[in-house]
């Protein structure tokens, strides 16, 4: 008895390596791997905020000890003055006031009203290599303010602006005989649709300028931001008339036509083009941990994380230009605070 | 049994603690310190210039992938369903710009191995080492190095790093590990710490520790048939037959086989191929077979009584003469649709 118990446990021995797989604990984001991480990872308990908008949450950085905090501006395109909500360390929940805002490099700016002291010193981006190991906060675990470690990945760059989209498919015929672009599809709930625009309808100029040519009027609204207001003329019958319509996201209002690698990449951020310069790593992150800080292993911020571009790409705005912000707003601030 | 434990104690502080204090930061179980995460980084930084000078983005019609390049000869691994049907033009894109011509060569379907050949090799080609064991896979837990071109080419941004770890070995021709793919990625190379190429990117699924590579043990175990796709084609002759005292029946020549071309007909009886007698009609399959397509043979057959020797240009099942065949070039349209899935 006892000697075939044995030889039953040889064999599940032998045959465990071939189905065996690296414990969780173990692989890159494990928690044994990330331990290595914490001393470079304090630096983010002190500086990391919540900020809650409505239902949704997002993380913000301290970025000054009087108390602003930056976090990613378009998540907060619906929100009125004063109404936002934080929660940061050592801190109930309270509200702060949004102060300022940068559309270029997609940063809101909000005041806590006290002081806090941030804890870590500014870093040099300029420095980072690819392979460089750089610490990011996660809102995994609610109150606590997780990190994750992973390497700068790419060249630091400008990520070029796709621009806005109204939300129909341009699919018909178009022309200067034809004297404008058909409609053939209006997508659910974009833009056009909630404006009015019907399939069929043809469109034949944009902001008051005639465009008969598909590409040229792809160019054209391209070449306007989402949230852009534009003037579309459109015939519709023997009837003529202009509507105004705010351009959104592709890839929110074209959410069903997202290609492969963005069907696998999970929820994205929605503004995830557009900025002059990036760095770029590949710490997992999700959409809700934008706007949190980046620190170098020596717990210095190297820059604030702004947008998931996919599951293998995450932007980080350059700690140097969130300095440079801070600057150039430091009227507008002073203005909102009252001072 | 208690006195073999304190020796078995003993033993592995012996052998154990002299160890960890000598073995490298990746060899460790996990790292442990900021210092472990420093050494880490040092060791990645040291091969990785090396390591992206040799990634590639190859490029064929619309469609994207990576590769890399592993000898002064021009020799491309990538993925199989990256390289696609051999014999058609790839545009080899350098990480410093350039942009060379090449050609696919052979694919393997069930591993996603795949080869392509620059085809006029500059001299100052940055090259790579591929692991050249035959049999041995990387270990479990084994720090990795992956670069590519999520996305496909993206000239400001260069090839991207991640860094990661092997899970584990799906099959034999399959590496999992935790570094995160993404369409375009395809065909590029997963380095060890020593900047050695130890896998291929192939697939993913939507869990991101799912990323999967081509083992370099799939690729030595397909060499052959991936540096020359047609060593592994059988030829064709393209004749039904009957075993007969005197050789093998014709019983029908297929319409535009080898075999009709050369003027094999019905009632025809084969004896021989290149002189080598035909034992029955299996052993003509077997024979002819063992050509590689494009070869020419000698048949000697009975046609009423008397005996004739034709000689019949052997071609693939499908109808060319070389498993390479360079028609024209690809058009734009299946690579096109092909875009976003090309993972």
């Amino acid at each position: 008895m006892k000697k075939t118990l044995i030889a039953a446990l040889l064999l599940s021995a032998w045959l465990a390596p071939a189905a065996s797989q690296l414990k969780r604990e173990f692989r890159t984001d494990g928690k044994a791997v990330q331990a290595a991480f914490a001393e470079a990872a304090k630096a983010a308990k002190n500086c990391t905020v919540r900020v809650f908008n409505g239902s949704k949450m997002v993380l913000g950085t301290v970025v000054s000890k009087d108390g602003l905090v930056v976090a990613k501006n378009s998540e907060f395109s619906t929100v009125k003055p004063g109404l936002v909500r934080v929660m940061g360390p050592g801190m109930r929940i309270a509200r702060a006031r949004v102060v300022a805002r940068d559309i270029p490099h997609d940063l809101i700016i909000l005041d806590l009203g006290r002081e806090v002291d941030p804890g870590y010193e500014w870093g040099d981006s300029e420095d980072l290599a690819h392979g460089t190991w750089l610490v990011a906060a996660t809102a995994d675990n609610p109150p606590k303010v997780g990190v994750r470690g992973g390497v700068f990945s790419a060249n630091a760059r400008e990520i070029k602006k796709a621009g806005g989209v109204i939300g129909v498919i341009l699919g018909g015929r178009d022309g200067k005989s034809f004297g404008g672009v058909q409609v053939t599809e209006v997508a659910k709930g974009g833009p056009a649709e909630k404006a009015g625009v019907e399939k069929n309808d043809v469109i034949y100029a944009i902001d008051g300028k005639e465009v008969f040519e598909r590409a040229k009027m792809i160019e054209i609204v391209k070449s306007n931001d989402p949230g852009t207001t534009i003037t579309v003329s459109l015939k519709r019958g023997d009837k003529k008339m202009d509507i105004e319509i705010t351009l959104g996201y592709r890839n929110l209002v074209f959410a069903e036509l997202k290609n492969r690698n963005d069907r696998m990449s999970g929820t994205v951020s929605v503004r995830r083009t557009g900025f002059e310069r990036i760095i770029q790593h590949e710490i997992s992150l999700g959409k809700s941990d934008m706007g949190g800080p980046l620190f170098d292993l020596e717990g210095k911020l190297v820059g604030i994380n702004i947008a998931k571009s996919n599951r293998v790409e995450f932007f980080a705005i350059p700690v140097e230009d969130i300095r440079q912000v801070l600057e150039d707003k430091a009227d507008e601030i002073s203005k909102a605070r009252g001072e | 049994m208690r006195n073999l434990k304190i020796k078995f104690v003993a033993f592995l502080m012996a052998v154990v603690l002299p160890l960890s204090a000598a073995i490298p930061a990746w060899e460790k179980e996990a790292p442990e310190s900021i210092a472990d995460l420093l050494a880490i980084q040092k060791q990645v930084q040291s091969v990785l210039k090396k390591c992206m000078a040799a990634t590639v983005t190859l490029q064929m019609g619309g469609s994207s992938g990576s590769g890399v390049i592993v000898n002064k000869d021009g020799l491309v691994l990538t993925a199989g369903h990256v390289s696609g049907r051999p014999g058609r033009a790839v545009t080899v894109v350098l990480a410093d710009g350039r942009r060379l011509k090449g050609k696919a060569l052979g694919a393997h379907k069930g591993s996603d191995s795949g080869m392509v050949r620059i085809t006029d090799p500059p001299d100052n080609l940055p090259i790579v080492d591929f692991d050249q064991s035959k049999d041995k896979l990387p270990k479990m837990g084994q720090w990795c190095i992956a670069v590519g071109n999520p996305g496909g080419l993206d000239k400001e941004r260069g090839a991207v790093v991640r860094v990661g770890r092997v899970i584990n070995f799906p099959d034999s021709s399959t590496i999992r590990t935790d570094c995160m793919l993404l369409g375009g990625d395809s065909g590029g190379p997963l380095f060890d710490f020593d900047g050695v190429v130890i896998g291929i990117h192939s697939r993913i699924s939507k869990p991101l520790d799912d990323n999967r590579h081509v083992s370099m043990t799939a690729f030595q175990a397909e060499w052959e048939g991936l540096i020359d796709p047609s060593s592994k084609i059988p030829a064709f002759l393209g004749v039904f037959t009957e075993d007969n005292e005197k050789g093998v029946l014709v019983l029908e020549v297929r319409d535009n086989s080898p075999a009709k071309k050369a003027g094999i007909r019905k009632d025809d009886i084969l004896q021989k191929i290149n002189d080598k007698k035909i034992k029955d009609a299996v052993d003509l399959t077997d024979i002819i077979r063992s050509f590689r397509p494009g070869t020419k043979v000698k048949v000697t057959l009975l046609r009423n009584g008397k005996e004739k020797v034709i000689e019949v240009s052997l071609e693939s099942r499908d109808g060319g003469s070389s498993s390479a065949p360079p028609k024209k070039e690809d058009s734009e349209k299946p690579e096109d649709k092909k875009k976003d899935d090309d993972k």
